[in-house]
């Protein structure tokens, strides 16, 4: 681990990361991204492909699979920079959940075989986790792995499954003992997605928009080298999710990214009285929002500083995760507000649509149904509720 | 950045946490307004600690802690209720002094406030101008024999007890910041107690003499200085909150823990331990910006983190404290817990440098200046 970059260090990588967004992110994709809308399947990989020939394409990754070695401090750094300067998100099965697990739990042999296709997205992972009986309580989940020799036979199901539609392979929680205490019953499967038996239901978003599926496994034949980690240990690997990913649900960048668009939308946008930023209740509203953007940019810091001091964020999490979900959707009920009727036209009609229709040059509409998005969150990964629950028992002590 | 003490702000919070805890008891103390502490243990030995001017350059009396440190002291404050005119003094009259340029009268008070020879307050608010401190319409008269003052100040915390008043005023139009001991000719305080035990005046000053030695500061210095004093008053009432919250949140803690009604402890109920956590995520929100906005004053005294840090603890603080009464019952409501006090101290401290509005517009005005560097 290196140590923190200094204050000039800093703002020089700064300048990197933004010099190359700019040279390396098309102006379509740009638009995109600040409207709130998906980029699709190939946009991501070109996206991603380079970032790899950057030598970013998994930089918390060791150098000698492709990452960089370097410190907490210069990742955060990185990870910031790249949202605020508006680069695309690339989901984060591959590199940032599946990647450090095979790391960890992978054997060399399973390591050479995935990782390098993980990290170019050649082969595009999903998560299957959730199942339509164990949501937030995810150790009740019941899709059965039964061990026949070589392989496994897996039968069930997953459910709430992003980007399943896109994905060349998935790696799941099966259970392979049901007599024991749950967690203790689990294992971790590395599964074709173009295995016999598998299909892919897609499941819309309220607004339209699909990025949900439901997996449907019958009799699936998974061959017993694709499982990490000894049998029914499953649950520990799972949870082993780098202490550092933790911090990144609290989307302080996109969020503060955001709040310079909302910034600009009640600049540019008018009513009969001259552009909504002098009104004292617009002002007041966003004067609000990025008070909130701030608290949650030094929340999101501190938690930084818990990770290179202690290793760990522990209970704090949790408090990122609600405000960072809480923080994002008020920057974004903002923006709905601040761009009126704009914000009527839908994603799919967008792209048909005169740039001058409405506002100017089209730059200050916004689609509203990236807003909706944000519902998720506050759901997946334990829900609002279960934060909650959490914060009471090992922060409070209640 | 830093979010973890060094020993010696540490030192300075356990040093200070501990002295209140054996001179200080809010209940037993309940009639004494703020102006009273300088005659209490408590000032003499913050004086003796050097914490009157904590965040003070040492070279004029103080210790040179800087901000993150005035953060921690007042934090225990809040978490203590303990009133006195430490915002008044060793804040807004300490900062606009230290930002001021040298000059015998201002080096003068510098030492005698960080020392704790003197005490001193700001005299800026005027009628019709809300909680705009900088919004300054007494103006000196030229007469023949030099500037005349005549005019009000409101809002001008422990007057009671202060051995000199910075006043504001335009002297050429220009903003000024003027020195004036009690006793000088024309000056007359109105007293009166806040509803949370400060003692506030206000100042009327008739056909008062303006010695040029008087002058502190003029044009923009006497500006910068008005503005890095109400910075560090914004941090100062908002790491006060954020000390009231945690004193207030603890206790109600303690007590949804051991009480029982229905045949179970309170803690067991999830409406109630769901709310609970929702003040612990705000808590660790106003925390994270009360800790970056200090940092930020270390290295700019002007810094616009500071109102951010207020806007956010003015709404924190009021929800907190009112959690803390109804979350108590019955029992919340009496003088006798003393519970209460932290939601007045909290709500006066907004009364005092403004609401979450104010805070969050003036937040804005800094990012703005920001973008036009």
């Amino acid at each position: 681990m290196t140590d923190p970059l200094d204050r000039r260090e800093e703002r020089r990588f700064r300048e990197e990361i933004r010099e190359f967004v700019i040279a390396e992110v098309p102006e379509t994709i740009r638009q995109k991204v600040a409207q709130g809308r998906d980029i699709s399947r190939a946009e991501t990989i070109t996206w991603q492909r380079k970032l790899v020939d950057r030598g970013w394409g998994a930089v918390h990754w060791p150098q000698r699979w492709g990452g960089t070695d370097w410190g907490l401090h210069k990742r955060f750094v990185f990870e910031e920079e790249m949202a605020l300067a508006g680069a695309p998100g690339v989901p984060p099965f591959n590199t940032r959940m599946l990647g450090p697990i095979l790391l960890e739990y992978g054997t060399e042999e399973q390591k050479e075989r995935f990782l390098p296709g993980a990290l170019t997205l050649e082969q595009w992972w999903c998560q299957g986790y959730s199942e339509p009986s164990a949501g937030s309580d995810l150790a009740s989940l019941r899709t059965r792995a039964v061990r026949e020799g070589d392989f496994y036979r897996v039968n069930g199901g997953k459910i709430w499954t992003s980007y399943a539609h896109y994905a060349d392979w998935m790696f799941c929680l099966v259970r392979t003992n049901s007599d024991v205490k749950q967690q203790k019953g689990i294992s971790f499967l590395l599964l074709d997605m173009r295995s016999q038996g598998v299909s892919v239901e897609p499941i819309h978003h309220f607004y339209g928009a699909h990025i949900l599926n439901q997996v449907l496994l019958d009799d699936v034949r998974v061959p017993v080298d694709q499982r990490i980690g000894e049998e029914n240990t499953g649950w520990t690997t799972a949870k082993a999710l780098l202490e550092h990913e933790r911090l990144a649900t609290s989307r302080h960048a996109e969020a503060t990214r955001k709040l310079g668009r909302l910034l600009a939308l009640a600049r540019h946008n008018r009513d009969g009285d001259g552009p909504l930023y002098r009104r004292a209740d617009v002002r007041a509203r966003i004067a609000e929002v990025a008070v909130q953007v701030k608290a949650l940019e030094f929340a999101t810091r501190r938690g930084l500083d818990m990770l290179i001091r202690d290793g760990r964020i522990g209970v704090f999490a949790s408090s990122l995760n609600l405000k960072g979900v809480a923080t994002n959707q008020a920057v974004d009920e903002a923006i709905l507000d601040i761009a009126g009727a704009d914000a009527l036209a839908a994603d799919q009609a967008y792209d048909g649509l005169p740039r001058g229709l409405l506002n100017r040059g089209g730059d200050a509409r916004y689609v509203a149904e990236s807003r909706y998005y944000l519902r998720g969150p506050a759901i997946a990964a334990g829900s609002n509720e279960v934060q909650r629950n959490i914060i009471a028992r090992h922060a409070l002590d209640l | 950045m830093q979010f973890v003490l060094t020993e010696e702000q540490q030192l300075v919070s356990d040093t200070v946490r501990k002295l209140l805890e054996k001179e200080w008891d809010p209940r037993r103390d309940q009639a004494l307004s703020s102006a009273h502490a300088v005659d209490g243990p408590v000032w003499r030995q913050l004086a003796e600690l050097g914490l009157l001017g904590v965040a003070l350059p040492e070279s004029h009396g103080g210790s040179g802690l800087g901000a993150v440190a005035l953060g921690v002291l007042c934090a225990e404050f809040g978490r203590q209720q303990w009133r006195a005119p430490f915002l008044a003094s060793a804040v807004l009259a300490g900062t606009a002094l230290e930002q001021a340029p040298q000059g015998e009268v201002r080096d003068h008070w510098l030492r005698q406030l960080a020392e704790g020879h003197g005490v001193l307050t700001l005299a800026a608010l005027e009628a019709d101008a809300g909680y705009d401190y900088r919004a300054i319409a007494l103006t000196a008269r030229a007469t023949s024999s030099g500037w005349r003052l005549d005019g009000t100040k409101h809002v001008v915390m422990d007057a009671a007890c202060a051995d000199a008043f910075l006043v504001t005023c335009r002297i050429d139009e220009a903003p000024a910041l003027v020195l004036l001991e009690k006793d000088h000719a024309g000056l007359e305080a109105a007293l009166f107690t806040a509803f949370d035990g400060t003692s506030l005046a206000t100042l009327t000053l008739t056909d008062v003499a303006l010695p040029e030695s008087a002058v502190i500061a003029r044009g923009p210095a006497a500006h910068n200085a008005l503005d890095a004093a109400l910075a560090h008053a914004a941090l100062a009432a908002a790491s006060e909150t954020l000390g009231a919250c945690e004193g207030a949140f603890e206790r109600t803690l303690d007590y949804l823990r051991l009480r029982e009604q229905f045949g179970t402890r309170l803690a067991t109920f999830q409406a109630l331990r769901h709310r609970a956590s929702d003040l612990h995520a705000d808590l660790e929100m106003l925390r994270s910006l009360v800790w970056g906005a200090a940092d930020g004053l270390m290295r700019d005294p002007r810094h616009g983190d500071a109102f951010a840090a207020l806007a956010l603890a003015v709404p924190v603080g009021d929800r907190v404290c009112r959690e803390a009464i109804q979350l108590h019952g019955g029992i919340g409501m009496t003088q006798e817990l003393g519970i209460g006090r932290y939601l007045l101290r909290v709500n006066a401290l907004s009364r005092l440098f403004g609401d979450a509005t104010h805070n969050g517009w003036r937040y804005l005005e800094s990012l703005e200046d920001e973008h036009h560097d």
